[in-house]
């Protein structure tokens, strides 16, 4: 009774909750600011006859500006995050350059005297209509950009502030349905605390720009933007993906007081940095890192990362909108390679397919496209591409600290099969004389259970292990992960998991070969020391996650984990695994605000 | 005017990137004008927006018009590009 009118009451303050997809960890509560991304209508305007100069000559300075304003943020993102951000930038100044359509606006401007507002309008949102009709999104994608520029040039054209950031002057969560990365770069991080858009997946410019800066952020939220006003109280889990709007004030209190907690704590983890990931009885653990951009092996080492467990090659594709080329990958990989070195750093083939479109490979229509065309399977069927990776990879090792990982294997056979071509681009370079770390070590992702089934069988012809739970999850015990219907069935607790995960390591301790997890499992507090207790060696997850994971193992012996690994390898079911290792790990680790999350 | 029917065969058609190569080419022929052509579509060759919104994929036929001094030389310049799939596979 009384619950249910604490409830109607918080429903009169309109409070809600909302589920996303968490892709940058940590709490925040602020007031909402809303970005508009959508293009306001300008209404037909007309001028003074014979002020038709004038007015092509406002535009021309509106123009000038908005150019401006994107060399410098060209340069910006060059600078904090490397040329392939900077690139995306590239699209808007090509539009700019657009001569025959800015020649056209300026014609309408003087023969029927207008506004140059409208005149730029009326051009540039027809281009973005017909571009957002089209039926294939390379091309539909591009209406965003159009929309962008024409949105800068109007900007200037009356004078109010540009960049979207600028008028933010408190602590403030951005809401957007979706964001640019140029949104993301005028970022102030100091006062934008969150972020949250409609839009979205784990490999979006926004999870990926927001996870570098370090700003708690939860995508995929389909219409929330829609229904939040500027001001309104946001509470924003980037653990759980959980959203409160106008929380009540006992919620309030809490998450206000998280929101601290995990802030401090996270300041008081910058001391962690320097110190070895070893148990209090001296077993030592690789705390790696996963990356996506080269730029973010800086955060690697600030956050005093061993090394890059799983560097993710993709990003490369989709930047430059097509295959990149030898020389291309090659300047990517050794940027990489130097930052870490002489830290390790594991380049992971292509893994493209999926639920994502590669430009520049003309992917069929799947009906189930996960376990499809992707990954080492395109590589074997396009050896061309895949000796043109192992090229500039076989470059980029010259300081001896690169290794080099195939993703999706599924039969020995298919392991064999790149092996050789890779053998065969070593013998070309000893042919060519190029130099190359000939000790290269070369390893596989673990991710199809056939592979974890028969981990003693390949541990014979690898180097090393990478576990990727993400994928190995949802293929053994079926469950698409991007389902959200059946989004509860996922989960990394399930006993079956960890009895694959056990046997994987078991092989590669027998082989003698290395065997580390990577995916956001490796990343969970809450998996840390049962990982450990199976005799995982390394841990690979964001480098954000670093800090706290290396804390976690500090704080227990070798044997505490092997005990604990030992009691939940026996339990029958994945709420039994996930139940008692809340238990424990809450209780152990009580006097730190570490958030073990409601959802794996 | 002189004039030419050609096929796309690059994988992802005239997208960005070849797009403004045959731009930026159209655009070094002053004074010669260049249209592209498809179905009852007409576009100018030097507008990156225009070549965009045709959004011509893998296997069209376009029809690219030429008119002006140098006409036969660009006409060449372009076939050989989109012929070459723009040097990109």
């Amino acid at each position: 009774m009384r619950s249910d009118f604490r409830r109607f009451k918080d429903i009169m303050a309109g409070h809600k909750t909302f589920q996303g997809l968490p892709v940058s960890p940590g709490i925040a509560v602020a007031n909402a600011v809303v970005l508009e991304r959508e293009l306001r209508k300008v209404n037909r305007q007309q001028i003074r006859e014979g002020t038709g100069e004038l007015e092509v000559e406002r535009l021309r300075q509106a123009i000038q500006k908005t150019r401006r304003d994107l060399e410098n943020h060209r340069s910006k993102a060059m600078a904090s995050f490397g040329e392939i951000v900077a690139k995306i930038f590239d699209a808007h100044l090509l539009i700019l350059d657009d001569e025959p359509t800015f020649d056209q606006i300026e014609e309408g401007i003087l023969t029927e005297n207008i506004k140059a507002e409208y005149a730029l309008f009326r051009e540039l949102d027809h281009v973005a209509r017909n571009l957002s009709a089209q039926q294939v999104d390379i091309f539909r994608d591009r209406a965003q950009d159009v929309r962008d520029v024409c949105r800068r040039i109007l900007n200037h054209l009356d004078g109010s502030p540009t960049d979207s950031m600028v008028g933010v002057d408190k602590y403030s969560i951005l809401v957007a349905a979706e964001l640019n990365p140029s949104d993301i770069l005028h970022l102030d991080p100091e006062l934008i605390i969150g972020v949250v858009t409609d839009a979205g997946g784990a490999t979006s410019h926004t999870a990926i720009l927001t996870r570098i800066l370090g700003v708690p952020s939860v995508v995929g939220l389909r219409n929330f933007s829609k229904q939040v006003k500027a001001g309104d109280l946001l509470v924003v889990n980037g653990n759980s993906g959980k959203i409160i709007q106008n929380p009540t004030a006992k919620q309030f209190e809490k998450y206000t007081k998280k929101q601290s907690q995990y802030r401090s704590y996270m300041r008081s983890l910058s001391d962690i940095h320097q110190l070895e990931a070893q148990t209090t009885d001296g077993h030592s653990v690789t705390i790696a890192a996963n990356i996506e951009l080269p730029d973010e092996a800086h955060r690697v080492i600030e956050n005093g990362g061993d090394g890059v467990g799983l560097f993710r090659t993709e990003y490369l594709f989709l930047a430059k909108g097509g295959l990149p080329d030898e020389e291309e990958q090659y300047r990517e990989y050794i940027k990489v390679a130097e930052i870490l070195n002489p830290k390790p750093v594991i380049i992971r083939t292509f893994d493209m397919g999926g639920d994502k479109a590669f430009p520049g490979i003309d992917f069929p229509h799947e009906s189930n496209p996960f376990m499809g065309w992707r990954a080492i399977r395109v590589g074997l069927e396009k050896p061309e591409m895949l000796r043109t990776q192992f090229r500039a990879i076989l470059r980029a090792s010259i300081h001896k600290n690169v290794s080099i990982m195939f993703p999706m294997i599924s039969d020995l056979n298919e392991l064999q099969l790149a092996k050789e071509i890779f053998h065969e681009v070593q013998a070309d370079f000893k042919q060519e004389g190029i130099a190359f770390d000939d000790k290269m070590k070369v390893g596989i992702m673990v991710e199809v259970p056939s592979v974890a089934v028969m981990a003693h069988q390949f541990a014979k012809y690898v180097d090393f292990f990478s576990i990727g739970t993400n994928d190995l999850v949802q293929f053994t015990l079926a469950v698409d992960r991007g389902n959200e219907q059946i989004a509860h069935l996922y989960k990394p607790w399930h006993p079956a998991i960890l009895h694959l995960i056990k046997h994987t390591v078991d092989a590669a301790n027998s082989e003698g070969i290395h065997v580390g997890v990577c995916g956001e499992f490796a990343g969970n507090p809450l998996a840390t020391l049962l990982l450990i207790g199976l005799g995982v060696q390394e841990l690979s997850s964001s480098p954000s996650r670093i800090p706290q994971v290396k804390k976690i193992i500090r704080s227990a012996s070798f044997e505490e984990c092997e005990n604990l690994a030992h009691k939940v390898m026996d339990f029958d079911t994945s709420s039994d695994v996930y139940d008692f290792l809340l238990r424990y790990m809450k209780k152990r680790f009580a006097d730190m605000p570490i958030w073990f999350g409601n959802n794996s | 005017m002189i004039s030419r029917k050609l096929t796309l065969q690059n994988k992802l058609g005239l997208h960005a990137r070849p797009a403004s190569r045959i731009v930026k080419l159209a655009t070094r022929y002053k004074g010669t004008t260049v249209e592209l052509v498809r179905g009852g579509d007409i576009v100018n060759g030097k507008s990156i927006l225009g070549v965009m919104m045709l959004a011509a994929g893998m296997g069209t036929e376009l029809e690219i018009r030429v008119d002006g001094p140098q006409e036969a030389d660009l006409l060449e310049e372009i076939a050989e590009l989109i012929n070459n799939k723009f040097y990109e596979e």
